[in-house]
């Protein structure tokens, strides 16, 4: 049984290996229902972990995103002038923090990789939202895997230690394909630029305001 | 807290656009519609539309007059261009007074020019209309720029079920070498998202026509539209 179990994983990290050879991304779709709610609604681990963002954020917002059987929390607020959403699980256990920035803001290199995956992939493309994403950090420590917990992850993200957390930049860009057709997507680059994920965003209609 | 004030501020607008100048009685018009928009692809979607209106009270006089006004069907071709600009060719046909004796009609032409803008997370819709009226009794050129923002009332998104209001305001110059008229069109309404691609609207529009002489005609619209969109 072992033996087998061993057998899928390796063939599965190769065939993952081979598949970013190719680049072959598939595309998903953004398409999540989302709703307001109170405070009191949302998970109790969740606030009392970034107990200390919610003392000191402003515009607080609490949100509870997805479908009825997978679905997530968010926190949005300004939190020492950043624009932060806080992602947790409905457990309540931290999934991922992402701040707002402009694309300038983005380290050079990653901008430069930006800037050449859409050159090379797309006819046109116009940038609108950005958002750096800090992970919590998985390392392999004397062959063992080594994930942060919660706590841990926060405390670096408030200290902004670079080195022991794992950075993605999601952007949403409305490209123009070298087909000609035309779309609005959500990209996740990891922190080398590297393309990783794609997602069609569903956007809201306007023909109530066109017509 | 800033939201609440938004939404309050909001909320006086439409309030104090109704205390204005209630010098007439307004006469009250209904229209009901039905709107269909079909995307053809990524650039291309088209709109066709069907609404009539319902005379209510009889103009500037508050008397009651019920009769159906007038009836129109509209089509729009819209092109997007990159950043969600958007260029429309219009065809409207119209049928005044269609159940009187003497009854007219319009056919009029219409090129616009409509984009959207975000300001504090909130989406404004910004729209330029030019428009050539060919009537059964005169012919009039007019152009028209509305702005108008629309939020869901729970969250950012707006999901199935969920309400969103909206508000928008016009303003409607009309000209042809005999004369010309200034108006202004102030709307508020709700709306409900009944499942992806379908919404019901219910809008109150405070119509001021004749600004530019001395006697304003005051008009209130009551608007109730089905949008079907594929």
């Amino acid at each position: 049984m072992k033996i087998y179990f061993k057998y899928i994983t390796i063939l599965s990290f190769l065939f993952s290996l081979s598949s970013l050879g190719f680049s072959q991304i598939s595309i998903g779709e953004k398409y999540e229902t989302e709703e307001k709610i109170k405070e009191e609604d949302f998970p109790k681990e969740g606030l009392q972990l970034i107990k200390q963002i919610i003392k000191n954020g402003e515009r607080l917002n609490f949100y509870k995103e997805g479908d009825s059987i997978t679905y997530f929390y968010e926190v949005k607020t300004i939190y020492k002038e950043e624009k932060l959403s806080i992602k947790f699980t409905k457990e309540g256990s931290l999934i991922d923090i992402e701040i707002l920035k402009d694309f300038d803001e983005l380290p050079l290199e990653i901008q430069h990789s930006i800037k050449s995956y859409f050159q090379s992939n797309y006819k046109k493309h116009h940038l609108r939202r950005i958002q750096i994403q800090y992970n919590r950090e998985e390392e392999y420590e004397n062959g063992r895997l080594e994930i942060d917990d919660d706590k841990e992850f926060l405390e670096e993200f408030l200290e902004m230690d670079g080195d022991d957390l794992t950075i993605k930049y999601e952007l949403e860009a409305e490209v123009v394909k070298k087909d000609k057709k035309r779309g609005f997507f959500e990209f996740l680059f990891n922190d080398l630029g590297e393309i990783e994920e794609i997602k069609r965003i569903i956007k809201r209609q306007d023909d109530n305001v066109l017509y | 807290m800033t939201t609440y004030f938004i939404r309050s501020l909001f909320l006086v607008f439409i309030f104090y656009s109704f205390l204005g100048q209630a010098q007439n009685i307004p006469s009250l018009r209904w229209e009901p519609g039905f709107s269909f928009t079909q995307k053809i692809d990524s650039r291309w979607s088209y709109n066709l539309s069907l609404s009539g209106r319902q005379r209510l009270t009889e103009f500037g006089e508050g008397e009651k007059n019920f009769r159906t006004d007038r009836w129109e069907v509209k089509s729009f071709g819209t092109y997007t261009l990159l950043g969600g600009k958007k260029l429309s060719l219009g065809y409207m046909y119209r049928t005044i007074d269609p159940f009187e004796q003497e009854s007219g009609w319009e056919h009029r032409i219409t090129q616009q020019f409509a984009f959207i803008t975000n300001f504090g997370g909130y989406r404004l819709g910004n729209k330029f209309r030019i428009e050539q009226r060919i009537r059964s009794t005169s012919y009039e050129t007019r152009l028209r720029y509305a702005i108008s923002n629309d939020f869901p009332l729970q969250g950012e998104s707006l999901d199935p079920k969920e309400f969103y209001l909206i508000g928008k305001n016009e303003l409607v110059y009309s000209f042809n070498r005999r004369e010309d008229e200034l108006e202004n069109r102030f709307s508020v309404g709700i709306g409900r998202l009944l499942k992806r691609g379908q919404k019901f609207q219910f809008v109150i529009q405070s119509r001021y026509s004749d600004l530019k002489s001395e006697t304003t005609d005051h008009l209130i619209h009551f608007e109730t539209t089905y949008y079907f969109n594929l």
